[in-house]
């Protein structure tokens, strides 16, 4: 039986394949189209899957979203507001019927690609909550999903045993923690759906000294984690904005125009969203704990790819085992239709599912360079899934050097200076130098930094580490070199692109981001190349 | 020429707006309104002091494992949620919107673009 489950039309795109209990490939959209967060039919990624597997056929493809109970939700809110929300309704009108027809809007697109499948669609949570405990270590385990929203749900509970993964406990729209927090987002100036990650790195600079004025007036947040949201503050049913005129006057004025200079005001409301995030996410988790009789917990949606919240469910004893997977967000959500369909214990391995580039990388090369304080970018392997490079399409660099975030910033990243970079470190040694419960091999929790790694460490004092195990060979082998000349098991990881570009995908987009930036050497399979000084002065 | 394209592309769009907006407001707005004055809030927007959690058991615990969804069809789905009003609300969309897909870059485009 071969499976292929399908993400697509909202954010990051996504085809997954599994073939008689096995996952044999997945990757997203975005890479091949270099489109960041690309929401179109994953064309290229199937046909990518596919040639992954030496499939040309498959049995069935699962889409991850039902449409009819999402037409469902967008009638009432309609009806609900009406005659406000007309923008909103207009925007929605062009793609309406291949929404409520998806399944034959997706035969069309099969049929391009010489598939004649049927097509089936499941649930959005069902989705996530599949692809949150199906490639989980657990043999039992309570599962967490929460995101902006599904077709109705914006959160849900439930149990995953061997096999088997039962949703049981629903939240509804409007009422979603995804949605507050991206109202935040964008109030601070940032991209809803891409800019969350900002917002968390930005909290840490902040005091949270909104947190109560959003659990007084934005929330009714109850012990066990189930909240509703009061929606004077908000506009998302009908409006332009995801905040309300009432959402501005409580905090203080206007919204902060996006690349404008950052200001203690916003530095401080990250910090509350976050806490309150933290709180509502330790209070659902404790409950999913309780309600299962199992403290493991698997998480998916959006939110689980809050690393700072995730990291403190496990520090704070809220569970005993956390895991979540790298494509928690909507690219996961490939994965967990097929695994509805056809549901079966995967491994991800080092979560490298997509093509293979080669593993001939030149390590003692590589070493050598980061050893002498140099920038390497580093193609190798299996494309990630998901929005982590976890070794594969990385660029790496020394922790150890205080003036190393700058030097990756201005070289390639371009980004904002109070985002931090990660840390990978070998998997036997992370107790030494970071505060983490267990293995965390993608990079989806954060721990305190117990040793001087200035490069890597947020002004917190916490670090999203990745520990890296012999699932991870080659990324192995370089931290193992790097550890052998300096003592130091650990290097700066961070993905290989320019800021607003999707990671790279072949050691050719690798060669164009190497040639465009200031990154000094490029490691490709059977390749190792330095950038003379007479090709920086030449730029 | 480019001038035109860009004239005939923006009258185009505001024919299809006129469409939409014609449809909001004497479909979607007098509908919301009697929605909104015979049904106590179908989207529960309001908090609920009397509700010990806003945790709801799903609807329907057995679709989890279970591709369905638009196979059993729009009228079929509507009628089961116990909204068969929706019905007709939905057929009026749709056609509305197939119209409107159909009117962009077809015959009228050819017709009218000598015009121009």
């Amino acid at each position: 039986m071969r499976t292929l489950g399908i993400s697509a039309f909202y954010h990051d795109s996504a085809a997954a394949l599994i073939r008689d209990g096995e996952l044999v490939a997945a990757a997203q959209e975005e890479r091949f189209t270099r489109r960041k967060n690309d929401p179109s039919f994953p064309m290229h990624a199937i046909r990518s899957v596919l040639e992954i597997a030496g499939e040309r056929e498959v049995d069935r493809v699962v889409y991850y979203e039902r449409p009819l109970p999402k037409l469902e939700r967008l009638l009432e809110t309609w009806l609900a507001t009406a005659p406000r929300g007309f923008r909103r309704f207009a925007a929605a009108w062009p793609t309406w019927t291949d929404r409520v027809f998806v399944e034959r809007h997706l035969r069309r697109e099969l049929g391009q690609l010489g598939l004649s499948a049927p097509v089936s669609v499941v649930g959005h949570h069902d989705s996530h909550a599949a692809s949150a405990f199906l490639p989980s270590p657990f043999e039992r385990a309570a599962i967490l999903t929460v995101d902006g929203v599904g077709e109705w749900e914006t959160a849900t509970m439930g149990v995953g045993e061997g096999t088997t993964v039962r949703v049981q406990q629903a939240l509804r729209f409007p009422h979603s923690l995804g949605l507050l927090y991206s109202a935040f987002t964008s109030y601070c100036g940032f991209r809803v759906d891409s800019g969350e990650y900002k917002v968390m790195g930005l909290a840490a600079f902040g005091e949270p000294r909104f947190a109560d004025t959003i659990r007084e007036h934005l929330i009714d947040l109850r012990p066990d984690g189930s909240f509703r949201l009061d929606l004077r503050y908000f506009d998302f049913l009908a409006g332009e904005r995801m905040y309300s005129d009432a959402f501005c006057a409580r905090f203080g004025g206007a919204a902060r125009e996006p690349e404008s200079p950052m200001s203690a005001r916003f530095e401080d409301l990250a910090a509350s969203i976050q806490a309150v995030t933290e709180d509502v996410v330790a209070r659902m988790a404790a409950e999913a704990v309780r309600r299962a009789g199992c403290r493991d917990l698997c998480m998916a949606g959006g939110v689980a790819l809050n690393c700072v919240a995730n990291g403190k469910l496990v520090s704070e004893g809220v569970v005993d085992r956390l895991w979540v997977q790298p494509a928690a967000g909507d690219a996961g959500g490939a994965l967990g239709a097929a695994l509805v369909a056809s549901p079966c214990r995967v491994d991800l391995g080092d979560g490298g599912l997509g093509a293979c580039a080669g593993v001939d990388v030149d390590v003692p090369g590589i070493v050598d360079a980061l050893v002498a304080g140099e920038v390497v970018g580093l193609v190798q392997g299996r494309m990630e899934l998901g929005p982590r490079a976890l070794g594969h399409r990385s660029i790496l660099a020394d922790p150890r050097d205080p003036a190393m975030q700058d030097r990756v910033n201005a070289a390639v990243k371009k980004r904002e200076s109070f985002r931090p970079f990660a840390p990978a470190v070998l998997e036997e040694r992370a107790s030494e130098w970071f505060e983490l419960a267990g293995a965390s091999p993608y990079m989806t929790q954060v721990g305190a930094v117990k040793r001087p790694l200035p490069a890597v460490t947020h002004v917190d004092g916490t670090a999203r580490v990745q520990t890296v195990g012999a699932e991870n060979p080659v990324f192995r082998a370089i931290l193992q070199g790097f550890e052998a000349r300096t003592g130091c098991p650990v290097l700066l990881n961070t993905s290989f692109n320019v800021r607003g570009e999707p990671i790279v995908r072949t050691a050719e987009d690798a060669e164009r981001c190497f040639r465009s930036t200031d990154i000094d050497v490029l490691a490709v399979p059977g390749r190792l190349v330095r950038k003379r000084p007479a090709d920086r002065a030449a730029e | 020429m480019t001038l035109w394209i860009r004239l005939w592309t923006a009258l185009r769009s505001a024919s299809s707006t006129l469409v939409l907006a014609v449809v909001w407001i004497t479909v979607l707005t007098p509908l919301g309104l009697v929605s909104r004055s015979l049904r106590s809030d179908p989207l529960q927007r309001s908090f609920d002091p009397g509700l010990p959690s806003y945790w709801a058991d799903r609807d329907d615990p057995g679709s989890e494992a279970r591709p369905d969804g638009a196979s059993e069809g729009v009228v079929g789905f509507l009628v089961a949620r116990g909204k068969p009003w929706m019905v007709p609300v939905v057929l009026v969309l749709l056609a509305v919107g197939s119209l409107v897909v159909l009117s962009e870059g077809s015959a009228v485009f050819v017709l009218l673009y000598p015009l121009f």
